[in-house]
C-alpha cells in the first residue's frame, strides 16, 4: 500500500516537473518582432540541455497531426467568417460555432492555461467532480473575457496598436498572475501547515467543502488574454461580422472549458481513487462494521497524514508554477 | 505504472508544443546562372486572421493595399526586430552553418500577408556534390512554419543541375528531441 502510494506520489511529482518544464517558456511573447517600439528585444533564454529521451517517430506525428488540425481549423473557421459576410445563414454560424469549440478545446490542451495551477490544487484539495468543472470552466471564461477586454480597451476606446497592446497585455498581466499565484498558495500552504486537526467522526469520509480557493485560483490563472481570441475579434470586425465573431469566442471558450476541466477532472478522480482503494475496503463493504474502534481510527489517522501530505504538495506545486510563470517567463 | 508514467510524459510533450497562434507556409525558390547558385528566396504566405491583425497595425487605409511608406516602416520594425531571431531560418552550406542576412520585401495577395526573404548565397556548381540546408523553424511555437507546395523551385541556366528533398531535422528541445522539416537543396 505504501509502496502503491509513493509511486503514485513520484508519478504525479514527475509529471508535473516535466510539464513545469515546457509550458510557460511556449507563451512567451515571441510577437516582439511586430513591436512598433524599438525597445531591446531580451534573447530567447535557450535551455540547450543535452536531451536524455529521444521522442518516437509516432509521437512526432501525432505532434504534427494535432498542429495541422488547428491550422485547418483556424483556416475553416476564417473562411467560415468570410462566407457569412457574404451570405448569413444558420448552417454557416453552426459551422463555426462547432469548429470554435473544438478549436478551443484542442488549443487548451497545450500549456499556459493554468490547468497546472488548478491540477495542483486539485491534487492538494479532495474535491468533487463539479468542483473541478466549474474551476476549468471559470479559467476558460476569464481567458476569453481578458482577451475581450484588451479588443475593448484598446481597439475601441484607446485605438492603440494591438499587436503591441496585446503583448504589453499578456506580460503585465501574467507578472500579475504569477504572484497571485504565488500569494494565493502560500496562503493555502500555511493555511493548511498551521490547520489544528480537526476530531472526525467515526464516519471515514471527510466532508468536501466548497472549493472556493480553486475558483480564486482559477480567475487569477485566467487573467492573461488568449490572443486566439484577439485574433477572431479583430477578423470578424473588419469583416462586418462582429457578432458572429462573438459567438466564435464563446464557443472557444466552451471548447477551452471542456478541455481544462476534463484536466481537472482528470486528477481528482485519479486522487480520489487512490485514497479509495488506500483507505476503503472495496471487497467487503461491511469492513466498517466489522473493524474494532482502534482499526477506524488507524485509518482515519492514515487518511488525515495521506490528506495533509497530499494537500502540502498540491499547494506547494501552485507556488513552485507561480514562481515558474514569474521567472522564466 | 510505469505505462501511466510514459503515457504522461508523452502527453506532456505533445500539449506542450500544439499552442501557436500563427500560421505561416514557406516556399523556396532559387535562382541560378550559369554554373552559379545566386539566391535563394523564401515566401512566407501567413493565415487570413493574422494578416488581418497586421493589416489593423500597418495599414492606415485598411484594405490591404500597403503604400510604400508603410512597408518601408514594416522593413525598419518588424524585420529588424526579426534579426534578434535570425527570421527564424537556420541555413547550412555543406553542412556550415553560415550567418545571412536576407534581402526583405513584404506584400500581399487578396489581402494575405506575405514576407520575401531573399538570401544571396552566390556559390558555384561544381562537380563534386554540394548541399544547403534550410529550416525555418520558431523555438517558442508561437508561429507554425512549414514547407508548403510547391516546396521548392529552381530557375535560371543551371537549374537542372538542383534538386532538392524534405528530410527530418532533430531539434533538441528541453528534455527532448523533436523532428523538424529541413529543405535540402542539392547541387
Amino acid at each position: 500500500m505504501k509502496k502503491q502510494l509513493l509511486l503514485f506520489i513520484f508519478i504525479i511529482t514527475l509529471i508535473s516537473l516535466v510539464s513545469y518544464a515546457s509550458p510557460y517558456n511556449i507563451e512567451r511573447e515571441s510577437e516582439s518582432k511586430e513591436r512598433l517600439k524599438t525597445e531591446e528585444v531580451s534573447t530567447t533564454a535557450q535551455v540547450q540541455k543535452k536531451s536524455w529521451i529521444k521522442m518516437p517517430t509516432f509521437i512526432n506525428s501525432i505532434r504534427k497531426k494535432i498542429i495541422s488540425y488547428q491550422r485547418d481549423l483556424n483556416r475553416m473557421i476564417s473562411s467560415n467568417l468570410n462566407k457569412l459576410q457574404k451570405d448569413r445563414s444558420l448552417k454557416t454560424l453552426l459551422i463555426i460555432a462547432f469548429l470554435s469549440f473544438v478549436y478551443g478545446f484542442v488549443h487548451s490542451l497545450g500549456p499556459g492555461h493554468g490547468k497546472v495551477i488548478i491540477a495542483s490544487y486539485f491534487l492538494g484539495k479532495k474535491s468533487k467532480i463539479i468542483h473541478g468543472v466549474a474551476a476549468g470552466s471559470l479559467m476558460a471564461f476569464i481567458h476569453a473575457l481578458s482577451g475581450t477586454m484588451v479588443v475593448l480597451i484598446f481597439y475601441f476606446f484607446l485605438k492603440k496598436s494591438l499587436m503591441s497592446a496585446t503583448s504589453d497585455a499578456e506580460s503585465g498581466l501574467r507578472f500579475v498572475t504569477s504572484i497571485l499565484i504565488i500569494l494565493l498558495g502560500s496562503f493555502m500552504l500555511i493555511n493548511e501547515i498551521l490547520r489544528k486537526n480537526k476530531n472526525y467522526s467515526d464516519d471515514n469520509k471527510v466532508e468536501v467543502k466548497g472549493a472556493n480557493q480553486a475558483y480564486m485560483l482559477s480567475i487569477a490563472a485566467g487573467l492573461v488574454p488568449c490572443p486566439g481570441v484577439i485574433l477572431v475579434y479583430l477578423f470578424s470586425i473588419n469583416l462586418g461580422v462582429l457578432r458572429f465573431g462573438v459567438v466564435s469566442v464563446i464557443s472557444t471558450a466552451l471548447g477551452m472549458a471542456a478541455g481544462i476541466s476534463l484536466v481537472a477532472v482528470g486528477v481528482i478522480v485519479a486522487r480520489n481513487y487512490v485514497e479509495k482503494i488506500t483507505f476503503y475496503d472495496f471487497n467487503t463493504k461491511n469492513a466498517s462494521e466489522k473493524e474494532s474502534n482502534e482499526q477506524k481510527q488507524n485509518k482515519l489517522l492514515k487518511l488525515k497524514k495521506f490528506q495533509k501530505v497530499f494537500s502540502i504538495i498540491g499547494f506547494s506545486f501552485i507556488i513552485i508554477s507561480g514562481f515558474f510563470m514569474l521567472l522564466f517567463v | 505504472m510505469k505505462y501511466l508514467f510514459f503515457a504522461c510524459l508523452i502527453f506532456c510533450t505533445i500539449s506542450a508544443i500544439c499552442h501557436p497562434h500563427v500560421w505561416v507556409e514557406v516556399n523556396t525558390r532559387a535562382y541560378t546562372s550559369e554554373n552559379e547558385l545566386e539566391k535563394i528566396k523564401l515566401k512566407w504566405t501567413f493565415d487570413e486572421m493574422f494578416s488581418m491583425l497586421f493589416e489593423e497595425d500597418f495599414n492606415d487605409s485598411k484594405d490591404g493595399n500597403y503604400t510604400d511608406e508603410e512597408k518601408e516602416f514594416v522593413k525598419k520594425t518588424v524585420f529588424k526586430n526579426m534579426s534578434d531571431y535570425n527570421y527564424y531560418t537556420t541555413i547550412k552550406i555543406d553542412g556550415e552553418e553560415v550567418n545571412l542576412t536576407p534581402e526583405f520585401e513584404m506584400d500581399t495577395e487578396n489581402r494575405i500577408l506575405i514576407f520575401n526573404f531573399t538570401y544571396n548565397i552566390n556559390e558555384k556548381i561544381k562537380d563534386e556534390s554540394q548541399n544547403i540546408l534550410i529550416s525555418v523553424f520558431d523555438e517558442e511555437f508561437y508561429h507554425d512554419i512549414e514547407l508548403s507546395s510547391p516546396v521548392f523551385k529552381v530557375e535560371g541556366e543551371s537549374s537542372d543541375k538542383v534538386d532538392f528533398k524534405v528530410q527530418e531535422g532533430e531539434f533538441e528541445w528541453f528534455y527532448s528531441v523533436i523532428e523538424v522539416e529541413e529543405l535540402v537543396i542539392e547541387f
